[in-house]
């Protein structure tokens, strides 16, 4: 029974998909309503899921259920930050706030005859929006130090110790220079601002070479794009040519059609 | 109360107001009210210089618009030695009709453009005031003895100057203020009434001959930004056929379709060994049996097509090497997609007899989200991002868990369609739990995490469908049918998909040098 729920399941999610595709597919010959209904559909799909799955996967197991478990008594999980006061309550306080107060931002503005709370939320409201952007802030960019700005610069600062680096690494080295300083010469300055004599004639090829190079990412970029989208759209030839044909709804509808 | 009609815009103002709302105008008594605006006949055609009432035409010459009585360019001259014609018909209306205030020119602004006739008044009735520039309008008369007395208002706030009250009582009554400023100024905005009345130049009003679409394109071109670079600005091209772009569409699905019904027939390319792929090979191949795999699975449905194929063969040789994963994901999708890949991995890992079971070596530790605040708890310890397993139970109860509790991972697997969920974990846990890291990712992704494959952050990478073809191929296992032909449409599909995007490259480029030359 067990098998046959999920077959039946694997089918109906196999035809659904199937329309769902026909839909999409649609926008080759129009942008019509049905494409747009196909996307809508992914769009609201996407977010109900999404809602469902916060509440299910993280606020009901590591928020409501250690606070139940905590005051009946019972054996739960240790609180992150030692106690359950900072470590449940005041999550789960901060985020009814934030709950209320963009209830109250999505109201009109408070006139001078509004009750003082509107006021008071809106302003103690900012306070859990200001904790996220500020951690989102400073975990970020701490983050860029240690495992992007560090590591690359102590790569590229390997090439100027000539015992350690061997040619081909004093090549790549030589030439990561002078792209990236081609790269922001071009990005940087402007044509007519560079001297054509003197030291400054450097200046021009160099901004020639960062301007190809650009160029040549871009290209780079732009060839492993179509690969990524080549293998997706081969995938859904696959899926129409292959799995759909192998579902019982499909074989059910070719017997239909062959027994007439 | 009645409404008053502002004798500027026409539009009514509610009785008490001192400006316009609508255009800043002030609002004297000599507006109409809207209420008696609306018992006024409509002027029939030959009498529009009379008002009902048979009164001086000078009384409601404010309230009237008519541009049937301006000169055209050049005719004004001609109008000034005769007498005016009789306007052409016009149909009624309900609303009052407006008149321009006819208009002096300044000639010592435009007599000087260059093939430009001498202005002169615009009808002859003004020609009989012509030795009286203010015959006409007489409010912009320059003030004689009564600006000592007056009290100084701010200059910026010419409105509230004394001048243009009624200071003068005694005298007849002056028609309602117009438009003090006309041309280029006084066409779409309220005359700067400060800058009228100090120079008596200036207010004269302006003329230029020019139509009011003209004279629009004059005010725009005075306000648009001055071009700072002295290259010329690009040609348009029509581009017609660039822009037709389905046709692209329709012929990649053509030559796509094709080439996979006719795959065998095709090219038969063998995939790029890109760098990295064999490395990731060998530090799989090298792990301990029930090594701790971490994964971060930052792929969806959206993009499970080409990344099932980079992400299946590595899950598979983790599964043979008897790794033991826990997998976190932060995008809502992905908890689903990695519970059907790993059951399909599982699945024909078992048809073959690889391995027996699958369910001890999986620990699911579902949706992550937070996005990059919540990974350095994961690189503190997994079990502090992830606490409790999907159904509540505390990370100590549940097996794989536990032995995340007390052991750091050996391996960080980050299977990610985009280059950025890659990058973020490189600045967010690995300097923190300084486990190796190996990249499964699209293609699209490979070119951006090149430099961190080069500075040595990560022990691997696999990308792209040729980076999957590569593992499975360094796998050196017998494939089954349905792989067999999955690999065989995918190697036919991309060859043919590559010649196809060749063939609208140059297509393109053709059709741009066509439409260039064209234009």
């Amino acid at each position: 029974m067990n098998t046959l729920t999920s077959a039946a399941g694997n089918d109906a999610g196999l035809l659904v998909g199937f329309v769902l595709s026909l839909l999409i597919f649609s926008y080759l010959i129009k942008d019509t309503v049905l494409a747009r209904l196909a996307q809508y559909v992914l769009v609201g799909a996407s977010l109900g899921y999404a809602g469902v799955l916060a509440i299910k996967n993280v606020l009901w197991p590591r928020l409501v259920t250690p606070l139940l478990l905590a005051r009946a008594g019972e054996p739960t999980m240790p609180p992150l930050l030692g106690s359950p006061l900072l470590s449940w309550w005041l999550p789960l306080l901060l985020g009814a706030l934030l709950w209320l107060s963009a209830l109250e931002f999505m109201r009109r503005p408070p006139g001078p005859g509004s009750s003082i709370w509107r006021r008071w939320l809106r302003l103690v409201g900012t306070l859990p929006l200001g904790l996220l952007l500020g951690t989102g802030v400073g975990v970020g960019i701490a983050g860029a130090i240690q495992g992007t700005l560090g590591p690359q610069f102590l790569r590229a600062a390997q090439i100027g110790i000539p015992a350690v680096a061997d040619t081909g690494l004093l090549t790549m080295g030589i030439l990561t220079l002078v792209i990236t300083g081609g790269t922001l010469l071009y990005l940087h300055t402007d044509r007519s601002a560079i001297p054509k004599r003197g030291p400054g004639w450097l200046i021009g090829p160099w901004r020639w070479i960062g301007q190809r190079a650009l160029w040549l990412a871009a290209g780079v970029i732009f060839a492993r794009l179509v690969a990524a989208r080549l293998s997706l759209l081969i995938a859904r030839i696959d899926y129409f040519t292959f799995s759909l044909p192998n579902t019982s709804f499909w074989q059910w509808l070719l017997s239909v059609i062959h027994s007439r | 109360m009645s409404e008053i009609l502002c004798s500027h815009c026409g539009q009514p103002n509610s009785p008490d107001a001192s400006f316009c709302a609508h255009c800043g105008t002030a609002l004297e008594s000599t507006n109409i009210p809207a209420d008696d605006a609306q018992n006024i006949e409509p002027v029939e055609p030959g009498h529009e210089n009379e008002t009902p009432e048979g009164e001086p035409e000078q009384l409601e010459q404010p309230l009237r618009f008519d541009q049937s009585t301006e000169p055209e360019p050049g005719e004004s001259s001609k109008k000034q030695e005769s007498e005016p014609e009789p306007p052409a018909p016009r149909p009624t209306h309900e609303r009052p009709r407006l008149r321009r205030p006819r208009l002096e020119p300044r000639s010592d602004l435009f007599q000087s453009m260059p093939g430009r006739e001498p202005l002169r008044p615009t009808s002859g009735e003004h020609a009989e005031d012509e030795t009286d520039p203010f015959a006409d309008q007489p409010w912009l008369r320059p003030q004689k003895a009564e600006p000592a007395e007056a009290p100084q208002s701010p200059p910026d706030q010419p409105w509230l100057r004394p001048e243009l009250e009624d200071v003068d009582a005694e005298k007849p009554p002056r028609p309602a203020p117009q438009r003090r400023i006309t041309g280029l100024q006084g066409l779409l905005e309220p005359a700067d009434v400060a800058w009228a009345l100090s120079d008596t130049q200036a207010s004269a009003t302006i003329d230029p001959g020019l139509s009011d679409d003209q004279l629009r394109r004059l005010r725009t071109g005075f306000h648009a930004d001055i071009p700072l670079t002295d290259d010329p600005p690009p040609q348009s091209w029509r581009g017609a056929a660039l822009r037709r772009h389905v046709w692209i569409y329709w012929l990649l699905l053509v030559v796509m379709g094709g080439g996979l019904l006719f795959g065998s027939a095709g090219p038969e390319n063998a995939p790029h060994e890109w760098p990295g792929v064999a490395e990731s090979f060998e530090f799989v191949n090298q792990l301990p049996e029930g090594t701790l795999v971490l994964i971060n699975w930052a792929y969806d449905p959206a993009t499970s097509g080409e990344m099932d194929i980079v992400a299946r063969p590595v899950l598979e040789h983790l599964l043979e090497r008897r790794a033991r994963f826990l997998v976190v994901s932060q995008l809502p999708g992905g908890p689903a997609t990695a519970r059907r890949l790993i059951d399909r991995a599982s699945a024909q890992l078992q048809r073959i007899g690889r391995i027996q079971e699958v369910t001890p070596f999986v620990a699911e530790g579902g949706y992550l989200p937070g996005g990059a605040a919540t990974l350095p708890l994961l690189g503190q310890a997994p079990t502090v991002g992830v606490p409790v397993d999907l159904q509540g139970k505390p990370a100590e109860t549940v097996s794989i868990l536990s032995a995340f509790q007390t052991t750091r991972p050996g391996l960080s697997l980050v299977v990610a369609a985009r280059s950025e969920d890659v990058q973020r974990w490189l600045e967010q846990v690995q300097p923190l739990d300084r486990a190796p890291v190996i990249a499964l990712v699209s293609a699209g992704a490979d070119p951006g995490l090149r430099p961190y494959w080069d500075s040595g952050q990560l022990a691997g990478m696999v990308s792209g469908f040729d980076g999957g073809i590569t593992y499975r191929r360094l796998l050196n296992r017998p494939l089954l049918p349905p792989e067999q032909r999955q690999l065989s449409w995918q190697l036919a599909g991309q060859g043919f998909g590559l010649i196809v995007l060749v063939i609208v490259i140059v297509l393109g480029n053709l059709a741009a040098l066509t439409e260039r030359d064209r234009g």
